[in-house]
């Protein structure tokens, strides 16, 4: 109770250095997650518009349910307003934190390798949990409102690991009885499904488990040590890499499909991982909140062992790590355990999976691990009285550093701002900060602010296009900029530098955006591109990328909304259809280009395809609403 | 193991059924503003005609034909909102999910009785289990949100009335009295189920397996006379209702015969077929998908043969497996509840789902047989968590999972029944064989103003037939109606040449709702002399007695508004010659003869009427109009 009561005080804490980036706007992902999200935008008295709202992510193969579900409650609550979703997020912070220290302290307690007494490591627990709490690296799964799916696959992975210990602690004295079992094994599967559709890094939950049970555990069973399960548990440990292998084997280009289009393959994305992963380690034990930033495009992927040498120091520097932890994890458990639960938190998103190269929210579950280690070797090495102003230290730093950075995240410009400083080659931080005061020169009322943000908008979208000369976005807002408000200047020549270069274009997802801006632009007034020119632009890019069905999509919209050709719209959207038929979306479009050329019943037959391949019904309401 | 933990008292309960049925009318609600479906327009036209002045309420409640025994418990509901009340079509449906709610909590009462006498300790939750998976269900949702099947509704309420009276009246240690009002309520249950819709008379069969299968086993060794004379009284009943049942069928050959010949399937095929049908339909209450449900189940493939396709076979297998199986568990207490519950499905299929000749497949004649089947699953439950107590959290999860998947949906159900063109084309994409579904698609698109594509969809339905017919160009007249535009002089061209069917229900249903649309202005500009003298000369191409009598009706009314009185008249005394005495037939003679001054022909027309009113075999309305016609002579 004693804990509990300094739990409760380092969470009011927690709430005060996080209250000014409470005030902050949705950022990102965020954006198209959730202030973008129109089923988020619902009519909360009607049951099924909280079906469509927990279904309407396109993120991961699952599409988060359990989250998005998360969401609806909160924009239920408080409509769609950023400092309601990140209150949110505090609070589920916390009570994660208090399951942290609760895991810990019951796994330290009952560990039989540890022999702890229940006050130490009730403290132990305590201060690991308040580091986890008050560590500035996790404001950018907290603040950054789309991470509550992050937060959530964390707190069901917790539930599920403290299901198992409370099961698994009454057995170490004495077996198990089939009712126990039973419910043990029922426990685990309700919580591994909540985080899995919660974020799909919950699939680690099983991995959790047995490394708990392999490192601090350790096969103790009614009494006595189980050799056999031990070897069950280091066997099952390595099932995830069989499944890999077995993968590659039978399907051996399903790697090649995944990376599609990603810059890099899947040996330079391992080797990357390799330095990345002690980018989180320092990080977090240098908390330079400078480093920290939303985005980490700026780190170097490796091309090779040598490229850069970095790469073979962090793969040195691991396998130091998995010696150590071979051969000490009898001897040292708790510091094998904390290396092995990071390293297990990170295995999805952190090896082959063909995601983004860096994101601090995924190492917030991994953070527990970091964040036991050091406390575990303060107490076993530091004498009290030291430990004491060790800790002070921490948490004045750490505190420090928090306030600072919740100071940031509270103002969308401060944010970018900071990136941009701390990150000067990140191009996305660049766009980022660049399309934020484009958005800013909209809001404006006073010209001379108008002026102000375009100026900065252009200057850093020219610095994007040093850093990336090929960079369609940046190219794309510049024609939009120069158009809109520099009609003296020659847009045309960053027209002509994207027909230049749609030739030999691949285009990323990323691209999308700019060249929807640029259909926008000329459906605009504002704006002054040629027709010759904008069709010139999309034939070559169609040559370049003969698969990509939205380059048709938006030609039907520009034939559509600027030519007011609308056979011309519904036969691009057609062929957009056969190259991408499962992209309900383009039914939509279609369905609407036939009502504006005033055939309401190809428009209706248009939505059938919508109602057949839709399985979850997850366009239902759209569906509904496009017939009316 | 959750059965037996969790303390349960009646409070608890029924605050969980109060949000269960909370939930239940907040999932359906989008579902109230949904269109007007098939059968669902004769009861509207009814009460259209009422609000004309046309006809009194209590001849429409008195003389119903959509059953034997005329439904009139049925169609005084429906009176009572649509014509007194005045909801309108979505009042209605709120009165059916009212109903449906209602019918719910009568579940509850009566699983909850069941597996008291079943000897269940938490017999409440048990029951709670069994009345909300059946609540949410959404193989029931058609039988909600379709107005017309309140019939379905209020027999399954009365049923379940019933049967949970006769419970109570068995409570181990009550004196069977035949004065309780137990069993009265019971008794009273059984008639008003039965005049709501016929298979209400299957509460029947249910009370004999209710006593013999459940009751009397626990009752075993009870040496109350009372007990056992009751047990024989059940006994008499079945046998009594076999030896009734096989007697009719015996005696009256033709009546299965008939029916059939005018159905493209065997007594031997739809036996086949249906065998096949219940075990969707049981997939369905168990773990439903949205891409089969809905209404439009008429391209469903028959069984041939038992090989033909082999399915059949394997169906008719497993039910007899499953027959053999509820047979068996009735003998083990433990498993008693299963075996029952199985029987109660089976049973409540047996009048729509075995002999008889109606259509193959609706989802509503499952509203009181999905109770039996979730009966068996709790009572499975029940019995499985008996022997092995661990499992009882898992059996809970799984519980909630099906409801969870039923939740759901039936939530998506509600919103494709939530608006015409939605319902319509969400229909014609799971069932693009039925027929049904595709006219439903014709005529939405009919609605949007494009008669062109409409009429492609028709085409399609016509060759789905096999044939271009008669049939084919009533529905292309009605899209041209319901565009608001003339019926093409094409499709009069084509009628001419169009094979006809005149004993057809459906084409004879038809053309006489046409004729009704034609008389209203709905189909502006339509040639209705060409059409009427078409018809004429069709009909006169075949034999009068292979001409459904309601085709002459609907011709006699328009020629009437055409005023070629002459002609109305030959109609109706070909009416008169297929239906002799027919009252509303002589009305019309009467007025023709009046309006074309036939003295003679009035006169015995009057004689004859005049005979009809002494016997009492006129209604209210006739009654009234044969005074008017008679004084308009007089004057």
């Amino acid at each position: 109770m004693i804990l509990s009561r300094h739990f409760f005080a380092i969470a009011g804490l927690c709430l005060v250095l996080y209250a000014p980036g409470i005030s902050g706007p949705f950022l990102f992902d965020s954006y198209v997650a959730i202030a973008a999200n129109p089923a988020l935008d619902f009519d909360a008295s009607v049951f099924d518009q909280w079906r469509l709202a927990a279904l309407s992510s396109t993120s991961g193969p699952l599409g988060r349910p359990v989250s998005m579900l998360s969401f609806a409650a909160n924009s239920a609550v408080g409509g769609v307003n950023a400092a309601g979703f990140k209150f949110t997020n505090v609070l589920l912070h916390l009570l994660i934190a208090y399951l942290v220290y609760r895991f810990l302290a019951r796994l330290l307690q009952q560990a039989p390798a540890l022999n702890l007494r229940s006050r130490e490591a009730g403290w132990i627990a305590f201060a690991a949990a308040g580091l986890w709490l008050l560590h500035p690296l996790q404001v950018s799964t907290v603040l950054y409102s789309v991470q509550r799916m992050e937060q959530l696959s964390t707190l069901f992975v917790l539930l599920g690991l403290l299901a198992y210990l409370h099961y698994r602690c009454r057995w170490l004295t004495r077996a198990a009885t089939a009712q126990e079992l039973s419910n043990c094994a029922l426990l685990l599967l309700l919580s591994g499904l909540l985080a899995v559709y919660s974020k799909e890094d919950g699939v680690l939950l099983p991995l959790l488990v047995l490394i708990t049970e392999l490192l601090l555990l350790r096969g103790h069973y009614a009494g006595r040590e189980r050799p056999w399960l031990l070897r069950s548990c280091a066997i099952l440990c390595l099932a995830p890499f069989a499944l890999v292998l077995l993968l590659a084997v039978l399907e051996p280009g399903f790697l090649k499909t995944m990376y599609g289009w990603r810059p890099w393959s899947p040996a330079e994305r391992l080797l990357t991982q390799g330095r990345v992963l002690w980018h989180y380690v320092g990080w977090f034990y240098l908390p330079d909140v400078g480093a920290m930033s939303l985005f980490h495009d700026d780190i170097e992927v490796s091309r090779g062992w040598m490229q850069p040498l970095s790469t073979l120091a962090a793969a040195l520097a691991w396998l130091v790590v998995l010696i150590f932890c071979t051969l000490r994890w009898r001897k040292s458990p708790v510091p094998v355990f904390c290396a092995g639960f990071f390293l297990t938190s990170h295995l999805l998103e952190s090896s082959l999976v063909p995601l983004d190269l860096a994101y601090e929210h995924r190492s917030y579950l991994g953070n527990m691990g970091l964040a036991l280690l050091p406390v575990w070797l303060g107490w076993r090495l530091l004498p009290a009285p030291a430990l004491r102003v060790a800790a002070l230290l921490v948490l004045l730093v750490i505190g420090f550093a928090l306030a600072l950075r919740s100071y940031q995240w509270s103002d969308e410009l401060r944010l970018a701002e900071s990136q941009l400083r701390h990150h000067p080659e990140s191009a996305r931080a660049s766009y980022y900060y660049a399309n934020l005061q484009m958005r800013l020169a909209d809001q404006q009322e006073d010209p001379a602010l108008t002026r102000e943000h375009v100026l900065a908008s252009r200057r850093y979208f020219e610095y994007l296009l040093q850093l990336e000369p090929d960079s369609f976005p940046a190219l794309a807002s510049l024609v939009y900029i120069d158009s809109r408000w520099f009609p003296e200047l020659d847009s045309a020549q960053w027209m002509q530098k994207m027909i230049d270069l749609a030739a030999l274009k691949t285009l990323y997802p990323s691209d999308a955006n700019a060249l929807d801006l640029l259909t926008r632009c000329a459906i605009a007034a504002y704006c002054r591109i040629e027709q010759q020119d904008y069709v010139a632009l999309f034939e070559r890019l169609q040559q370049s990328n003969p698969g990509d069905a939205s380059l048709l999509l938006q030609l039907a919209r520009y034939h559509g909304l600027v030519l007011f050709d609308y056979p011309a719209a519904i036969a691009y959207t057609e062929r957009a259809l056969q190259l991408s038929p499962n992209e309900l979306s383009s039914y939509f479009d279609l369905s609407g280009w036939y009502v504006r050329a005033g055939e309401p019943g190809q428009a209706m037959m248009s939505l059938q395809a919508v109602l057949i391949r839709d399985e979850r019904s997850r366009e239902l309401s759209r569906t509904r609403q496009a017939l009316q | 193991m959750m059965f037996r933990r969790v303390p349960f008292g009646a409070w608890p309960l029924l605050a969980l059924w109060l949000l269960g049925a909370v939930l239940c009318v907040w999932i359906y609600q989008p579902g109230l503003g949904g269109p007007v479906l098939l059968d669902d327009a004769a009861n509207l036209a009814v009460v259209q005609s009422l609000r004309e002045g046309d006809g009194f309420a209590v001849d429409v409640i008195q003389e119903n034909l959509s059953g034997p025994l005329g439904r009139p418990v049925s169609m005084a509901s429906f009176l009572l909102d649509l014509y007194f009340l005045d909801l309108g079509v979505s009042g209605a449906k709120s009165v059916n999910l009212l109903l449906h709610v209602l019918v719910g909590s009568l579940l509850l009462l009566f699983a909850s009785e069941l597996f008291r006498a079943l000897g269940v300790r938490q017999a409440g939750v048990a029951g709670l289990g069994v009345a909300l998976l059946w609540l949410l269900a959404p193989l029931l949702l058609s039988t909600v949100l379709y107005m017309v099947q309140r019939m379905a509704q209020l027999a399954t309420l009365f049923s379940l009335l019933s049967l949970w009276a006769y419970l109570r009246w068995r409570r181990p240690g009550s004196v069977l009295e035949l004065r309780s009002g137990w069993l009265i309520l019971c008794l009273l249950g059984i008639p008003l189920a039965a005049l709501s819709k016929e298979n209400g008379l299957l509460v029947l069969p249910l009370l004999v397996l209710l006593e013999l299968a459940v009751l009397q086993p626990r009752d075993t060794g009870n040496q109350d006379a009372a007990v056992i004379r009751l047990g024989r009284v059940h006994w008499v009943l079945l046998l009594g209702g076999v030896l009734v049942v096989s007697g009719f069928l015996l005696l009256n050959p033709d009546w299965l015969g008939s029916g059939f010949a005018a159905r493209p399937f065997s007594l031997w095929e739809r036996l086949l077929t249906e065998g096949r049908i219940l075990w969707i339909y049981v997939l369905h209450l168990l773990w439903p998908d949205n891409a089969s449900l809905g209404i439009y189940h008429d391209a469903f493939p028959l069984s041939r043969g038992l090989l033909e396709p082999a399915s059949s076979l394997y169906a008719l297998l497993a039910w007899l497996l499953a027959t053999g199986l509820a047979l068996w568990s009735l003998r083990k207490p433990a498993l008693r509840g299963v075996g029952f519950g199985l029987l109660f499905f089976l049973v409540g299929h047996a009048m729509e789902s075995s002999i008889i000749p109606l259509e193959l497949y609706f989802e509503h004649r499952n509203y009181l047989p999905a109770a039996g089947l979730y009966i068996s699953l709790v009572a499975l439950a029940l019995a499985l968590v008996a022997r092995w107590s661990y499992l009882s959290n898992w059996l809970l999860a799984l519980w909630a999972l099906l409801l969870g998947q039923a939740t759901l949906t039936t939530s998506i159900e509600a919103q494709v029944w939530s608006s015409d063109r939605l319902f319509h084309l969400a229909a014609y994409s799971r069932h693009p064989d039925s027929i049904r579904a595709t006219e439903g698609l014709a005529m939405s698109l009919a609605g949007l103003g494009e008669p062109r594509l409409a009429l492609e969809y028709a085409q399609t339905a016509t060759h789905s037939e096999g044939e271009d017919s008669f049939r084919s160009r009533l529905r292309e007249a009605f899209i041209y109606c319901r565009s608001g535009q003339a019926i093409a002089e094409e499709t009069l061209a084509l009628w001419q040449m169009s094979r006809a069917d005149f004993a057809d229900d459906l084409v004879t249903e038809n053309s006489y709702v046409l004729v009704r649309k034609l008389i209203d202005g709905r189909c502006p500009g339509t040639d209705l002399t060409a059409l009427a003298t078409l018809w004429g000369r069709q009909i006169l191409t075949v034999d009068a007695h292979q001409v459904a009598p309601k085709l002459f009706l609907a011709l006699a009314l328009l020629e009437n508004y055409l005023e070629r009185y002459q002609l109305a008249l030959g109609y109706v005394d070909a009416l008169l010659l297929r239906t002799p005495g027919d009252s509303r037939a002589l009305m019309m003679r009467l007025y023709f003869s009046t309006a074309l001054q036939l003295n003679e022909t009035r006169a015995a027309t009057l004689v004859e009427l005049r005979a009809l009113e002494t016997a009492g075999a006129l209604n209210r309305q006739e009654r009234y109009n044969l005074e008017l016609l008679a004084a308009e002579r007089e004057d």
